[in-house]
């Protein structure tokens, strides 16, 4: 092994000690979540859950099993990310190669237009009156209407502009059209930066919380990220009907749906999460 | 009838910028032209006009008889290969040689029967699963040349395609494009700086500079017969010497030279006798025993430098330095004055206004 000078050991303990608090930090919550969520009543009413789970019951989690509406919410939400990335991703990839493109008319004028987007947004209300004019406030509407970022347009773009010319000439030589360039060229080759963009559009979508809140009206068309915010603001009512003697608390619930909210992505995420990493350096490929 | 016309050929770029004059060739079947110049020459700019990838501004372009201007490039009958190669990464070779088919929907057999066939004459048979990244740097530059033989295009296109190779890798893969050329017949046209290159593999050669052809001849007569100045120095290692002097009385003066000029040289100069004059001395014309239409000078040895067969002499005469190409070592006369000779049945005359080579009206 290389040696190392003093100052690099320290900086390397110093790093790693960061990344280890700022883990804990992040994983306590979730932790504290499910410990909260399967403890009994009587030990997380008197504070006696901090880390680990006391008089362990699932009762709770047969409770939100019965919540119909919660299921709704939860298929809801794999629809707005399956559809609304599918979406997304369409329209990044098509509008990132057209602007990639040197001969794309006024290529200059629309680069800065989507670029300009990301710097300067409306208000919330004229935002708000927008998507409502436009008739964007249902299930398909908070597809098409929230599809894409600038900023995932630009990586795509700047990825896309990062693939020698040569690839392309010798392409088009070879007999393909402007859309198997895209189709058997550009997007194979650039598998980590769809693969990144598409994980930032799934994230989003997945968490997507606040126009959905907004705009959707309809009950049946709620994502789960907005059907757990109204079950916390009304789950006290719930309780009123139910009898005292509960095995658990009526904390425990919110913290159950918690759970049951991040258990997809805790699934998936491990699968996925290099290519996070990998996307964050694509920021390093030129603009 | 030619393969191959371009017929005044001109490029200019937005902006103004001319990089290609006038550019006029006719190129038979078969042929192997090498575009050879310094860099910014403009010979990749014709290249690339070639095979569609760059607009032409001026001329025609005929290929097989049909006007090939405003065609697209998968339409002309050619196909390229690039300098970087330009492999699909992602790809394997057997699929970045098939490419072109694929995208033309061909049966899978008939895919298959061509790219084991180029892959045959490549010697890639065995790397047709492996990816680009996994090969080396010769290797990559036979999948891409295996990529122009799938294609079957009369006209194949190539764009210092060695100069990404070592300078061992580099002598193979000349021998290997020039039977390659032999063994498929197709037309070459060959962009390369390396005036080597140039030489062993053309059959003819096209010298550019600053966007005009300076020459098109087979490499013989470029390198025996110079059109002009920049002809002499571009093609030639070492490159020819030149001597700025005059012609007075059939004898030709420069510092520190005084010769005698053949009776035969003095007519082809005929008018140009009064002005200055420049002399063109190929450096094996030097020689240290008279021979031919011999003349002697004298010049002092200021560096030798020792190649095995021969030696390159660096001589000062005058006040400039020359280089000799000798069959004897003179390294150890560095410093010292010697008697040498120049065999001036070989030499050149370039009008210095022009930079031509000077020559009889219809004569060589």
């Amino acid at each position: 092994m290389e040696r190392q000078s003093r100052s690099e050991v320290v900086f390397k303990v110093f790093a790693v000690g960061l990344v280890v608090i700022f883990s804990l930090m992040a994983f306590y919550p979730v932790f504290y979540s499910f410990s909260a969520s399967i403890s009994g009543k009587a030990a997380y009413e008197t504070g006696q859950v901090i880390l680990l789970p006391k008089d362990v019951t699932f009762q709770v989690y047969k409770l939100i099993y019965q919540d119909k509406g919660l299921w709704i919410s939860f298929v809801n939400t794999l629809f707005y990310t399956l559809f609304g990335t599918a979406w997304s991703m369409f329209v990044s990839v098509t509008g990132a190669y057209a602007l990639s493109r040197q001969r794309l008319l006024f290529r200059r004028q629309l680069n800065f237009l989507v670029v300009f987007t990301m710097w300067f947004s409306a208000g919330m209300v004229p935002l708000y009156l927008n998507y409502i004019n436009m008739g964007v406030a249902n299930r398909w509407g908070i597809i098409v209407a929230f599809g894409v970022q600038a900023f995932n347009i630009i990586l795509l773009r700047s990825f896309f502009q990062a693939i020698p010319k040569e690839i392309e000439e010798a392409a088009l030589i070879d007999g393909a059209n402007e859309f198997q360039l895209l189709t058997d060229i550009y997007i194979p080759m650039s598998k980590a930066a769809l693969a990144t963009v598409t994980l930032f559009y799934a994230t989003t979508r997945w968490n997507g919380y606040f126009w959905a809140r907004i705009l959707l009206t309809n009950p049946m068309e709620l994502p789960l990220q907005v059907y757990m915010r109204i079950l916390i603001e009304n789950y006290q009512k719930m309780f009123d009907d139910m009898p005292i003697n509960l095995p658990y608390a009526e904390d425990s619930y919110i913290f159950a749906v918690l759970v049951c909210s991040i258990i997809p992505v805790l699934i998936i995420y491990p699968y996925i999460q290099r290519h996070f990493a990998r996307g964050v350096n694509l920021g390093g490929v030129k603009g | 009838m030619p393969e191959l016309i371009l017929d005044k050929v001109s490029k200019i770029y937005p902006g103004g910028v001319q990089a290609v004059y006038d550019f006029d060739i006719e190129v038979e079947h078969g042929e192997f032209v090498v575009l050879v110049g310094p860099s910014g020459c403009g010979k990749s700019t014709v290249l690339r006009m070639i095979a569609g990838l760059e607009g032409i501004t001026e001329g025609d372009m005929i290929l097989s008889g049909d006007r090939i201007n405003d065609v697209a490039p998968a339409d002309r009958d050619i196909s390229m290969v690039f300098q970087n190669y330009a492999l699909y990464g992602h790809m394997s070779v057997y699929q970045n040689m098939g490419f072109s088919q694929i995208i033309k929907h061909e049966s899978d057999d008939v895919i298959h029967e061509k790219v084991m066939n180029a892959a045959e004459i490549v010697e890639l048979k065995k790397e047709l699963n492996r990816y680009p990244r996994n090969l080396s740097g010769g290797q990559r530059q036979r999948v891409a040349l295996g990529r122009s033989i799938v294609s079957l295009a009369n006209v194949i296109l190539m764009d210092e395609p060695l100069s990404n190779l070592d300078a061992k890798l580099r002598g193979q893969a000349r021998r290997e494009l020039t039977k390659l050329h032999r063994q498929l017949g197709n037309t070459f046209i060959y962009v390369t700086h390396d005036q080597t290159e140039a030489m062993t593999m053309a059959s003819r050669i096209v010298v550019m500079d600053n966007g005009r052809v300076q020459q098109i001849d087979t490499p013989r007569n470029v390198y025996h017969w110079p059109e002009n100045i920049f002809v002499g120095g571009f093609i030639g290692t070492p490159p020819m010497n030149f001597f700025s002097g005059q012609i007075i009385d059939g004898r030709f003066g420069a510092p520190g030279m005084d010769m005698a000029v053949p009776e035969a040289l003095l007519k082809i100069i005929g008018a140009h006798a009064d002005n200055n004059i420049i002399l063109g001395v190929r450096a094996e014309c030097f020689s240290l025993e008279p021979n031919g239409a011999a003349e002697m000078l004298q010049a002092e040895v200021t560096n030798n430098e020792f190649l095995g067969d021969h030696s390159l002499v660096h001589l000062k005469i005058g006040d400039y330095v020359y280089v000799a190409s000798l069959k004897d070592n003179l390294a150890d006369s560095v410093g010292e004055t010697i008697n040498l000779y120049i065999d001036m049945d070989r030499v050149h005359f370039f009008d210095p206004e022009s930079e031509k080579r000077i020559r009889l009206e219809g004569g060589r």
